[in-house]
Order: C-alpha cells, then structure tokens, then sequence
C-alpha cells in the first residue's frame, strides 16, 4: 500500500531517513519527540520534499525525486489530521468541514451528514471554531479530513484525544466502518504517537505495525522493522 | 463672492476625494501583487524591489515628483509615446492621480505584507492537502485572512493620497478648477493672503483624514482578537 524508499530529508539537527512497506491497513509511528515523525506525515503528505528518495501509495508514484516526479499535496488525496488541528479560524465548523467540497472534491450525498452524525458536531455545526473545546476541534479535524475522501488517512498524536468519548469513537470511525463516508479512509491509516506501542492502539485492526523512529538515523532496514 | 468661494471649494473637496479613491483603487492590485510576491516567494532581485517600493516614503516628495515629469513629461522618456496616442499627463487630473498612486503604493504594499505574512501556511497548506488549488487558497485562505490589514493599509494609502503635496505640484501643477487638490489649494490661498478660505478647507482635510486613519487603526488593532 505505502511504500517509501530511501527517503531522507534533512532535519535542523539530523537528515530523517525511512524506508518501508506498510501492508497494515493501520499502522503508527513510534519515536521520542524530536525524532521526525511530523516530519515523516508532513512528507508523506506533500507538504515537504525531502532531498532523495521515493513514495508510493497503491502503486502510485507520488514523489521520486530522482526521477523529477513530485506529486502536489493537492492532488495526493491524502487526508491529514495535524497536531494542533489547524482549522480555518475564518469559517464555521460547517465551512471548515464542507472546505473539500468548496474545492472540487464532491462526495456522495448524504456523506456531510453522516459524518457529522458520527462525529456528534450536529450541535456545533454554526459556531466558529475559536468556540470550541479541544475534543470538539480534533473532531472537526478529522471530518474535514474524511469528508476530501483520502485514500490514506494520517494523524498527527491521535492518542491525545482518545481519553474522550467523542475523541474514541472518533478514532474507531476508520476501524469500524459504520458508514460507507470512512471506507476510502479506512483502507489505510496511520496514527503516530510518542507513548509506546501499547493497548491504547486501535484496537479494531490487529495487524497495527509499528514503525520506530529514532534520533541517530538507523539503517533501513532496521528502521522498517514492524511488529505484528 | 461668496457663492464663488463656496463652489470652488466644494469643488475641491469633491475633486479631491474623488482623484484619491481612484488612485488608490488603481494601484490596490498591483499594491497587493508586490506584496503578496514579497510575503510568500524568493526571488532574485527581491531585496532590491522591496527597496524601491519604499523608497517614495521617505524620498523627498518633490524629488519623487521630478523623476515622475522627466519619466511623462513631453521630453520625458514615455512622454513622447504617452503624445502620439493621444494621452496628455503632465498638468491634468490624470497626473494628480499618478502621483498619488506612487506616494501611496508603499504604505498598501507594507501593510498587506506584515499582513500576509501574519498568515498562517500551515493552513494554506492544509487547504491544498484538502483539494484546492493555488488560486483558490489565495482567494479563500491567504486574502480573507489578511483582510483586516489589507482594509488598513487601504484606509492609510487613501488618507496619504489625500494630502499629496511635493510630487502632485511638480506633476500636475497647480490649476484651480483643474488640479488644485485641497493641500495645494490651502497652499494657493495662503500664498495670496487669504487664510479666511483655507480655513474650510483644512477643517475637511483633518476631519477627512482623521476618520480613514482612526478607522484604519481601529481596524488593525482588532487583528489579534479574532484570529
């Protein structure tokens, strides 16, 4: 599903570099802070460009940088849920979440409101964001994500939100897939933590891999080691 | 008498506002462009182009006229060409409007570019990984978010246009009835002894200015609040 070979991209302190080939359906990211893993999503993602290397989602070449080829974060399709959640602190949570429409990616009817549904932001769909609580803003997030229809969903610190009972049913929707909205994203996930691999992963999906990230950049192949 | 004085001062004032609104709705775009290019690219060159877009502002005025009526004048370097299609610049309303346009240009470009730069990318980013394109992140994310020091620099590129002196006298003259704006006419009338009627005058242009700068600060001073 994702591959990535040979990436570096220099870091101020070190160059990050990965190689790996994710079947896992979900699979997190596992390192101390500081070792590039918002850097590996950021990459992935489309918003880096790292000085070698190559990535592929389902047989798609989104970047090779030998080879010239550097896909747009625009058109990777690749959902991202950052940290600090960074939405659009001019639009209501409505416009936030429908911004993937506005910008040509349709989806089927009925999708916005499952999601929303899913999500319980029905009672907050009209407010703007600086009045929401943390838990809201990370679900908001995440539905403006799912609703560009991702083929691969990556979330930056999942774990942070999943102590809430929005935030956990939230973190099940690509697991579970209760509604036809989340199936795209279901196919791929990637949560990415600085806890360590333990039970709190999602717990749906049995085959979660494991990829550590460390400071003193490893050797590939050690580096893409994964734990099933 | 006094209907003379009353009509060639509302005249003024009239003639006045209107060549300001128009200079800076004419420069706003490339204003905007200049800023947003310096804000959000590097480019070669782009320490020198930053330099000369300030430079009116602290160039003495009549200097900054000058080089305008060697560039338009009729043995100036685009005057010959401006005269041959028909377009007459020096000493009508259109100089007036240049040389406002050239002495309001960097406080528009300033402005819109500690705006822009107050932009988050990380958003502007997100709108791409979300599907949109360059055109859309500009006109949905980076402009509506700038906006409150976009409406700023407006208000105080208007209020500079308005008081134009030094270059607008070099470029345009000063015409009653034709390019006298209300700082040149207030200069006219106190010239000839008559400060009975720039007094009018001087109420308006403080009046005038004091509500563009007041709104303009009331404006940016509320940025932080809501973003």
């Amino acid at each position: 599903m994702l591959r990535i070979v040979d990436l570096e991209l220099p870091l101020s302190e070190f160059p990050l570099r990965a190689h790996l080939d994710l079947e896992s359906r979900v699979t997190a990211v596992v390192g101390p802070s500081g070792a590039g893993k918002t850097s590996l999503l950021e990459t992935i993602a489309g918003f880096r460009t790292p000085r070698r290397g190559r990535i592929e989602l389902d047989g798609e070449t989104l970047l090779d940088v030998a080879a010239g080829r550097n896909l747009p974060a625009r058109l990777r399709r690749i959902g991202y849920v950052p940290q600090d959640d960074t939405l659009f602190p001019h639009l209501t949570v409505r416009r936030n979440l429908a911004y993937a429409w506005a910008a040509g990616r349709d989806s089927p009817t009925g999708e916005f409101d499952r999601v929303v549904a899913v999500l319980e932001l029905d009672a907050v769909l009209e407010r703007g964001i600086s009045n929401l609580s943390g838990g809201e803003r990370r679900r908001v997030a995440l539905g403006r994500a799912l609703l560009a229809r991702p083929r691969l969903l990556l979330c930056d610190e999942p774990l942070g939100f999943s102590s809430t009972r929005g935030g956990r049913k939230a973190l099940r929707v690509p697991d579970q897939r209760p509604v036809s909205v989340t199936r795209a994203a279901a196919a791929f996930f990637i949560g990415i933590s600085t806890r360590s691999p333990p039970t709190s992963s999602p717990r749906s999906d049995p085959r979660c891999g494991w990829w550590p990230t460390r400071r003193t950049s490893p050797e590939p192949a050690e580096s893409s080691r994964r734990i099933s | 008498m006094s209907g003379v004085f009353a009509s060639e001062t509302a005249w003024t004032i009239w003639f006045t506002l209107r060549v300001a609104a128009l200079a800076t709705i004419l420069m706003a775009a490339p204003a905007l462009a200049v800023a947003w290019l310096l804000s959000r690219k590097t480019w070669t060159g782009k320490s020198v182009v930053e330099t000369l877009v300030a430079l009116p502002l602290v160039m003495p005025p009549v200097a900054t006229g000058l080089i305008l009526l060697k560039l338009l004048g009729r043995r100036g370097i685009l005057g010959p060409a401006l005269e041959r299609i028909g377009i007459d610049v020096i000493f009508t309303w259109k100089a007036v409007v240049i040389a406002m346009m050239v002495m309001s240009f960097p406080l528009l470009v300033r402005g819109a570019r500690i705006a822009f730069d107050d932009v988050n990318p990380r958003l502007e980013q997100m709108a791409r990984s979300l599907g949109a394109g360059e055109a859309r992140v500009l006109f949905t994310m980076t402009l509506p978010l700038a906006t409150r020091g976009i409406v700023g620099g407006l208000l105080l590129a208007f209020a500079r246009a308005l008081g134009e002196f030094g270059a607008t006298v070099l470029v345009a003259g000063n015409i009653p009835w034709k390019t006298s704006t209300m700082s040149l006419a207030i200069y006219n009338f106190v010239q000839i002894g008559r400060d009975d009627r720039a007094w009018p005058l001087l109420a308006v242009s403080v009046a005038i200015c004091f509500l563009a700068v007041w709104i303009g600060e009331t404006v940016l001073n509320r940025r932080g609040r809501l973003v």
